[in-house]
């Protein structure tokens, strides 16, 4: 569906995105990577908003600035999201139907279920200003799938969500992932877990992993420890300490070892085997 | 694209801090027409009501960039930008309905504007379709376009300037204080720092090509009927630059790649285009405080220039023929066939104002080579041609001549004129009336957007006949009584029993005097009124008699102008002051109210201060600035004080003299008669030399 090609991206003299390679097909895609690492800008690339210094994004083998169907074809949330607040959710969704090109005919079934998606259609009719910041939040991932598109970015769409909130946005991507292709930017590794097929993850403009979430678990399969913490200056070679958890009095001390150790190994989760690949225990 | 325009109004409507202050102007505007009706029902001036209306403009534009910035802003300020582009096209059309909606906001004020002026023109009921036209395109460049101009800059300023408000709004400052007259001290401080004009005509400069009202708040010179508001083709250039530059900096932000890169081309091609045009904007009236300005251009030009007595230079020949080719579009283009009835001298010398640049100067046989120093034009033999060809083109700040009007008196040498002539005299603080005592053969083809009026007989801007000087008048002008040209909209306007008032005021004056051979007839000639305007820098056009015709800058009374008439008669030579008041006497206009008419006049105090004066004079005949310079505190002290006492003194002498020459004194008919002939004389005489004699004499003819 959405094929990037070695695409390097610079601002001044930082080089934010180098030779970046990626194939999407019509899969959910979680982006992880720590702040700076590169994510928005590479969302920005694909969305078409910025114009990389080399290499090219194709959608459907074509270049997107090329497409003829790939803006159609777009639903985007950046990581800043705002509307006109001086208009009804409503109205502002009119506003953006009649944007992206949805007949008339169709734009209040559309909305109704953008809006239902989001849990916002009792919202409808109230003005943006009124609408607390989770409700807007979630007014942008309606925004973005308005119009049913088949490629859909969303660029921290969890973002000053509560719990119930980012229960209801997987929700809403698990009804949505039929024959599109969703790449969910974020650095929170359990949203990614929860809604993703894939992962790319993405430290210092460099793709590190591209495959699905059991092949970046398995990458700290035997690398992780949960000792005590007076044991854990026994632990051998390269270490990174992931967590300090307190159980019945107890420190404890989450480790990600490069070498066999003489403990058990636990069972690796999808934030092991990401901070396996940014701290490079692999 | 109706349902985003609804909804941008819908942003407006509902952002209190745009659209309370929008309704508030609203009402306000409906207040100031009010007033400005009120004006006009006071003063019966259109144009000062116009001026009246045309003066908060600037604020209006303000207000509408204001409006514009505020409600494009709103997409930055909540981020809305990045997922609007992602949409097809969706950045363009979210500003085109915004846009769009700005423009529905400034239709309404543009409208009530519209409807005003109409109104105004109907209740003046002038009937005068030029007018009319006129007031249509003030609607559409005063109140249409630069409110358009408004909302574009404001909208440019949020795509490219984003939130940075302090920018936007300083820049906004800048922009009103350069459309008012704010720019008039501290545009002169270069002048009063470093003595050069250079800077402030630079400044100004860079002012009118940001001027999107021309005729600016602040601004105290009145409008000039024939012309109307500045309203030339340059004016509609940068309406159209300031709405197009602002448009394509939008745009540049709507697109990516190669658009953007064309809309930035396409963008800096419009301000060299801007500018390129602006830059040969040619004639222009300019009536503002700048040096460059009409009211003080020729007086600063020639103030510097060592002043040479032309008067009664002998050009050796005289044209007997004018064949002129004039086009007259942003400037006058010229070409001038003359023919001379002496070819046979070494040395030619002709004058033609130094705003014509001469281009070149042929005979059939060829370009001749010339000099060119100020307002002259000399040239070598002519190897027996008896016709020359004179190529120019140029402008003068005070008589203009453009697509919006003409305004060329026959005494101005706009074609070349044989010898050297004085354009301005500074003593008398005006331009020196420069008619051939000889008539010439005139063939005038004008290619011109306006009908031209002229002195002489044709039509279609076609003339011909003999005259000794060519009058050309174009604008909102007409004939407004057979042989009568004017403003139709002045409400001033001369008839023809007034001339002939003045014809028959004058022959009995004439008669009075005993001077039959001076009487003129003058009451058949065509007449032209020139703008008002012409005497703001000038004391010399009130009335200007020519062989054919008459130029005057108003003529409301037969006395009053038999009274100009005799005025542009008579010589002043150095005694301004005396001259008005001979006429004074002459017309018998004196104040007899004047504290002055209560005592009769002392004959011996009155020599005694003429003593004075003289003795003054003489004592500081050779003062100049270098030797006012070298004097010490006390030297200086005194020398102001004398100069005081001699201002003083000469005013009582004046007064006293005047009184008594032509009111008091038993001779006073035959006291007319002499300074009549010393008025008209080529004398160099001292007139206070002739006053004394003659109060001499009647003490002595008292005495015995």
């Amino acid at each position: 569906m959405i094929t990037v090609n070695n695409l390097s991206k610079s601002f001044g003299r930082k080089e934010v995105l180098h030779s970046v390679n990626l194939r999407l097909d019509a899969k959910v895609y979680g982006l992880l990577g720590a702040n700076g690492a590169g994510k928005t800008t590479l969302i920005r690339c694909m969305a078409g908003l910025y114009e990389p210094q080399q290499g090219e994004v194709l959608y459907h083998n074509e270049p997107i600035h090329k497409s003829k169907s790939f803006h159609q074809d777009l639903g985007y949330l950046p990581q800043a999201f705002g509307m006109f607040r001086e208009l009804t959710l409503y109205e502002m969704m009119e506003y953006i139907c009649s944007l992206k090109g949805i007949p008339r005919s169709k734009c209040t079934s559309e909305i109704t279920k953008a809006l239902t998606s989001v849990n916002l259609e009792d919202k409808a009719g109230d003005r943006i200003k009124t609408l607390s910041g989770g409700m807007v939040r979630r007014a942008g991932i309606a925004q973005a799938i308005l119009g049913d598109p088949k490629v859909i970015l969303l660029d921290e769409p969890t973002a000053g969500l509560d719990p119930s909130e980012r229960a209801r946005f997987k929700n809403t991507v698990s009804e949505l992932k039929q024959d599109r292709m969703i790449l969910i930017s974020t650095h929170i590794v359990e949203d990614v877990d929860a809604c993703c097929n894939s992962v790319i993850v993405i430290d210092e403009g460099r793709v590190l992993f591209n495959g699905s979430c059991e092949e970046l678990r398995n990458i700290a399969l035997n690398k992780v420890y949960n000792i005590n913490e007076a044991d854990s200056d026994r632990i051998t070679g390269e270490k990174f300490i992931l967590k300090v958890s307190e159980m019945e009095g107890k420190i404890y001390h989450r480790i990600l070892a490069k070498e066999k150790q003489a403990y058990e190994s636990e069972k690796p989760t999808l934030e092991d085997g990401y901070m396996c690949l940014v701290k490079g225990i692999v | 694209m109706k349902k985003l325009y609804q909804a941008s109004l819908l942003v407006f409507l509902r952002s209190k801090n745009l659209s309370m202050p929008y309704f508030v102007l609203l009402a306000l505007t409906l207040a100031y027409f009010g007033f400005c009706f009120n004006n006009y029902l006071q003063y019966r001036e259109i144009f000062s009501t116009l001026i009246w209306l045309v003066r908060p403009c600037i604020f209006f534009i303000v207000f509408f960039i204001y409006l514009s910035y505020e409600l494009t802003i709103k997409m930055y300020d909540h981020n809305m930008v990045e997922y609007l582009t992602t949409y097809k096209h969706g950045l363009w059309k979210t500003y085109a309905a915004i846009i769009v909606c700005l423009l529905t906001i400034i239709a309404l004020p543009s409208i009530m504007f519209f409807v005003f002026i109409l109104f105004i023109y109907c209740y003046i009921d002038v009937q005068y379709l030029p007018f009319l036209i006129h007031l249509m395109k003030l609607s559409v460049l005063y109140f249409g376009l630069s409110f358009v101009t408004g909302i574009m800059l404001g909208t440019a300023m949020a795509a490219k300037l984003k939130t940075k408000r302090l920018v936007v709004y300083s820049l906004t400052v800048i922009f009103m204080l350069l459309n008012t007259t704010f720019t008039d001290v501290p545009f002169r401080v270069p002048y009063l720092l470093f003595n050069s004009y250079r800077t402030e005509r630079m400044l100004y400069y860079f002012k009118d090509f940001l001027t999107v009202v021309p005729h600016e708040l602040g601004n105290n010179f009145s409008v000039v009927p024939i012309y109307g508001f500045p309203m030339e083709p340059v004016r509609w250039i940068l309406a159209g630059f300031w709405i197009l530059f602002p448009l394509t900096l939008i745009l540049t932000e709507c697109f990516n790649r190669k658009t953007k890169k064309a809309l930035m081309a396409t963008s800096c091609l419009i301000v060299l285009l801007g500018a390129g045009l602006f830059s040969v904007r040619g004639s222009v009236l300019l009536m503002d405080m700048r040096v460059d300005s009409y009211p003080f251009a020729d007086p600063f030009y020639y103030q510097d220039r060592p002043r040479e007595d032309y008067s009664g230079y002998e050009a050796g020949f005289m044209i007997e023929e004018y064949k002129m080719d004039l086009t007259i579009s942003n400037e006058l283009h010229a070409e001038v066939e003359v023919t001379i009835d002496n070819p046979d001298l070494d040395r030619y010398e002709f004058t033609l104002y130094h705003g014509y640049i001469l281009k070149s100067v042929r005979t059939e046989d060829g370009e001749l080579p010339f000099t060119r120093q100020g307002d002259y034009i000399s040239i070598g033999s002519l190897n027996g041609a008896d016709r020359l060809t004179f190529k120019y083109y140029g402008k003068s700040p005070k008589y203009y001549a453009n697509r919006q009007a003409i305004a060329l008196p026959g005494y101005f040498a706009y074609y070349p004129k044989p010898g050297r002539m004085n354009i301005w005299d500074p003593e008398r603080y005006g331009y020196v009336i420069n008619t051939s005592p000889n008539e010439s053969i005139y063939t005038v083809h004008i290619r011109s957007n306006l009908e031209v009026f002229c002195n002489l007989a044709g039509s279609d801007n076609s003339f011909h006949g003999k005259s000794n000087g060519l009058s050309l008048l174009a604008g909102m002008y007409d004939e407004v009584a057979e042989n009568i040209y004017a403003e139709p909209v002045r409400e001033d306007l001369p008839q023809r029993a007034y001339i002939r008032e003045a014809e028959e005021i004058l022959i009995d004056l004439f008669h009075r005097l005993e001077r039959p051979e001076a009487i003129l007839h003058f009451a058949d000639k065509k007449f032209f009124q020139v703008p008002r305007s012409f005497t703001l820098n000038s004391n010399t056009e009130h009335v200007v008699v020519m062989s054919d015709h008459i130029t005057a800058d108003s003529c409301n009374n037969g006395p009053e102008l038999a009274k100009s008439i005799m005025e542009s008669i008579l010589k002043p030579k150095s005694s301004i002051r005396f001259m008005w008041e001979y006429l004074d006497y002459l017309f018998n206009r004196q104040d007899e109210t004047d504290p002055l008419f209560q005592n009769s006049v002392d004959l011996n105090i009155l020599l005694q201060e003429i003593d004075e004066l003289q003795f003054l004079a003489a004592k500081y005949s050779d003062m100049d600035r270098e030797k006012y310079l070298n004097m010490n505190e006390q030297e200086r002290k005194a020398y102001n004080a004398a100069q005081n006492r001699m201002l003083d003194t000469n005013v009582k002498v004046d007064d006293k003299a005047a009184k008594y020459l032509f009111y008091e004194s038993p001779r006073k008919e035959e006291n007319l008669r002499i300074f009549f002939d010393f008025f008209t004389s080529e004398s160099d005489e001292d007139y206070l030399e002739l006053v004394e004699k003659i109060v001499r004499e009647e003490l002595e003819h008292d005495h015995s």
